[in-house]
């Protein structure tokens, strides 16, 4: 039980990440290999707006999220679109790699390497859940997750922007005809995707201190549970983060705290063989 | 006169293949002392170089006029991997012509590096704590220590871990540091004839590591030893004990946990932590070197134990240097150093350090030399007392 309830809670980290993993594959097919260093981002902005005392903690962490908004619309603009210019074309991949490595660099050489202290969001200690402690910042990350993928699922069945966006994802061409620009649907969508990666990067950073690379790990995990889910699916991250943490956290229960992460990602291995399109994807081509 | 050109070219070729080689001394004579520091100012533990750059900055300022020399520091990064601390040592002795090398911090990129070092006949100065770069058969060695090594450090520490009826569980890094920490207690508890219930690694950067605690309890562990190379990946452990309810008397772990633990860490996580050091972290000296370091660096030391090395390190070379009066002369330089009367911090002075067989600074084996260091509630470090008085009577 133990390993169920904190493999659940951990689950929720990476489904944030992993949600904006699948905004940008659903709209652009295309995917952000720089969403850790963004994290960080957010992490470092966590720690600049943290000093401004006349603005409540709300207004700090819109601001943090804006701005991680911003970034995201020119990571799009000009690392993504002009590497991206027809299904063959998949030189975004050494772009958004090209700028993590930049970001990584930047921050290093700006900030250290060392981590900072972000007390913005911070929740210390631990809370019981099912009669299992679990760590406070944790679970509010992991519920979280579970309001911005029922606000993401909703908004994408029942408002026009969520038409719009499906549209664009099944038929590009045709959507443009109609008048709407894809090009802006995938800035809003990559908008989101960093604004997401930002507040969990001021959510983790609150937790585990401000690093240049706090969000390396994470994405990889992200990407893990993004796979495992589908990349189709707004319900995908959040069903492949629960299955991920909790194979992860019975692993490392069972067998070892080594082997949790080498069977999470093994079970990656397996869903690609047997399930390309993830647990509850649909099986569409993509320009990879 | 063919024969006498083939001749000439022979002999130069061959002076130029030995001007490669071990040679005690070269031909740059600027008479400026160079001193190349190794460390990993880019990868996961940059810390490392942090206290490694600076101290030895502060140090070369304090001394280099008292001691009457023009001193040049050239760092190079060694990305925290043995591969990156082989070029990176290359890139000081065939380009940059260092005197000296100080340097890598790390034990495992120490290592890695030992033969070409010792071979390219410099001095070189140490604070990594692996027993096995000290090969005091070597002769001659060039290799000084200015830190306690591993060995030691895991004797006196197992006497206090495994004191009482205690059931003790091994955490550590899955890196070279941690593993063979976890190695030298295990190592010390067969010796002992005692056993260890359990032990778990952690990857660097992990996010949760309550499973691992979960098992640690689930073995019946009360007494944790923490062999962890940065302080952040401790303060996840400790976070996990908390969580998870291990009821731990006593979790004790290394000096690393200074670098970053405090500034991650809540009280709760540090009430049972103590660590062991044979230097007087809490005295006057260190007070010193941290107030000094702040002034000029703006943040506190990362790493105090470090800091204090690297100081000590400088002293003992430039002492040498200005005995010999040419850096140049590198065996010179090393025979001045084995046969320094003493060599300070500040104002803690260690008499006759080393020797000829003797390349380590110091080498406490009786635990009343070890003193048991924890935090206050403020996460401030404070003395718990020596290491036989907390064996003996608990603290």
């Amino acid at each position: 039980m133990d390993a169920v309830v904190s493999g659940i809670v951990l689950a929720g980290l990476y489904a944030l990440v992993g949600q904006g993993l699948v905004l940008t594959f659903v709209t652009t097919r295309t995917l952000n290999f720089a969403s850790g260093e963004l994290l960080a981002v957010g992490g470092f902005l966590a720690l600049g707006v943290g000093s401004w005392s006349w603005l409540p903690t709300p207004g700090k962490l819109a601001v943090v999220v804006l701005v991680g908004g911003a970034l995201g619309a020119v990571v799009h603009r000009w690392l993504v679109l002009p590497f991206a210019r027809g299904e063959h074309d998949s030189r975004w991949l050494l772009s958004t790699v090209g700028i993590s490595y930049v970001l990584l660099n930047l921050f290093t050489n700006g900030e250290g390497a060392n981590p900072q202290r972000v007390e913005l969001t911070r929740n210390p200690g631990t809370v019981e859940v099912l009669g299992v402690g679990v760590n406070k910042q944790s679970l509010v990350i992991a519920v979280i997750a579970v309001v911005v993928t029922l606000a993401l699922v909703a908004a994408s069945r029942w408002t026009s922007g969520g038409v719009i966006m499906r549209a664009v994802a099944e038929d590009p061409r045709t959507v443009a005809l109609m008048g709407i620009s894809p090009r802006l649907v995938g800035a809003v969508a990559y908008a989101a995707a960093t604004a997401l990666a930002a507040l969990a990067g001021v959510l983790w950073a609150s937790e585990v201190g401000a690093t240049p690379g706090l969000g390396v790990h994470v994405l990889v995990s992200a990407f893990a549970v993004a796979v495992i889910g589908g990349l189709t699916s707004f319900w995908g991250p959040l069903v492949g983060a629960v299955v991920f943490g909790v194979v992860v956290q019975v692993s490392a229960y069972e067998l070892g705290a080594l082997w949790g992460q080498v069977a999470g990602l093994a079970l990656v291995i397996v869903v690609l063989v047997l399930r390309p399109e993830g647990l509850v994807g649909r099986r569409m081509e993509a320009k990879l | 006169m063919k024969k006498f050109a083939v001749a000439a070219l022979a002999v130069a070729s061959v002076a130029s293949l030995a001007a490669c080689g071990n040679d005690s001394s070269s031909e740059r004579e600027d008479g400026v002392v160079r001193i190349g520091l190794v460390g990993p100012e880019t990868g996961a533990a940059p810390q490392f170089y942090t206290d490694l750059v600076r101290p030895v900055e502060l140090a070369v300022a304090d001394l280099a006029d008292e001691y009457g020399l023009e001193v040049e520091i050239v760092t190079v990064d060694d990305k925290g991997t043995p591969d990156g601390a082989s070029a990176a040592v290359q890139q000081l002795l065939n380009t940059e012509d260092v005197d000296a090398i100080f340097g890598p911090p790390q034990s495992g990129n120490a290592l890695q590096v030992a033969d070409v070092i010792q071979r390219s006949g410099r001095p070189w100065l140490s604070a990594a704590l692996a027993p096995e770069i000290m090969d005091e058969s070597l002769d001659p060695n060039w290799l000084f220590r200015t830190n306690y090594n591993a060995s030691d450090l895991s004797s006196v520490v197992a006497q206090y871990l495994f004191s009482g009826d205690s059931t003790v569980g091994i955490v550590h890094s899955a890196d070279a540091y941690g593993q063979s920490g976890a190695e030298s207690i295990e190592a010390e508890a067969e010796e002992l004839g005692a056993e260890i219930a359990a032990v778990e690694a952690i990857q660097p950067g992990t996010t949760d590591f309550s499973a691992g605690i979960s098992r640690l309890a689930a073995a019946g562990v009360d007494t944790v030893f923490l062999a962890i190379t940065a302080g952040a990946d401790t303060a996840t452990v400790t976070k996990a004990i908390a969580q998870e309810g291990l009821a731990a008397d006593r979790v004790v772990t290394n000096a690393t946990i200074l670098a970053d633990f405090a500034t991650l860490a809540d009280p709760e996580q540090w009430e049972n932590l103590v660590f062991i050091d044979p230097r007087d972290l809490t005295g006057d000296t260190v007070a010193g070197i941290a107030a000094d370091y702040e002034a000029e660096y703006g943040e506190a030391p990362i790493i105090p134990t470090n800091v204090y090395s690297w100081m000590a390190a400088v002293d003992t070379y430039l002492q040498a240097v200005a005995e010999v009066g040419d850096a140049r002369d590198f065996d010179g330089v090393r025979e001045a150093m084995e046969g320094l009367e003493q060599v300070s911090v500040r104002d803690d002075v260690y008499e006759k350090p080393f020797g000829a067989g003797d390349h380590e600074i110091y080498e406490p084996e009786d635990p009343s030399q070890w003193i048991v260091f924890g935090f206050d509630g403020e996460g401030a470090l404070e003395a718990r007392g020596d290491l036989a008085s907390c064996i003996a009577d608990g603290c």
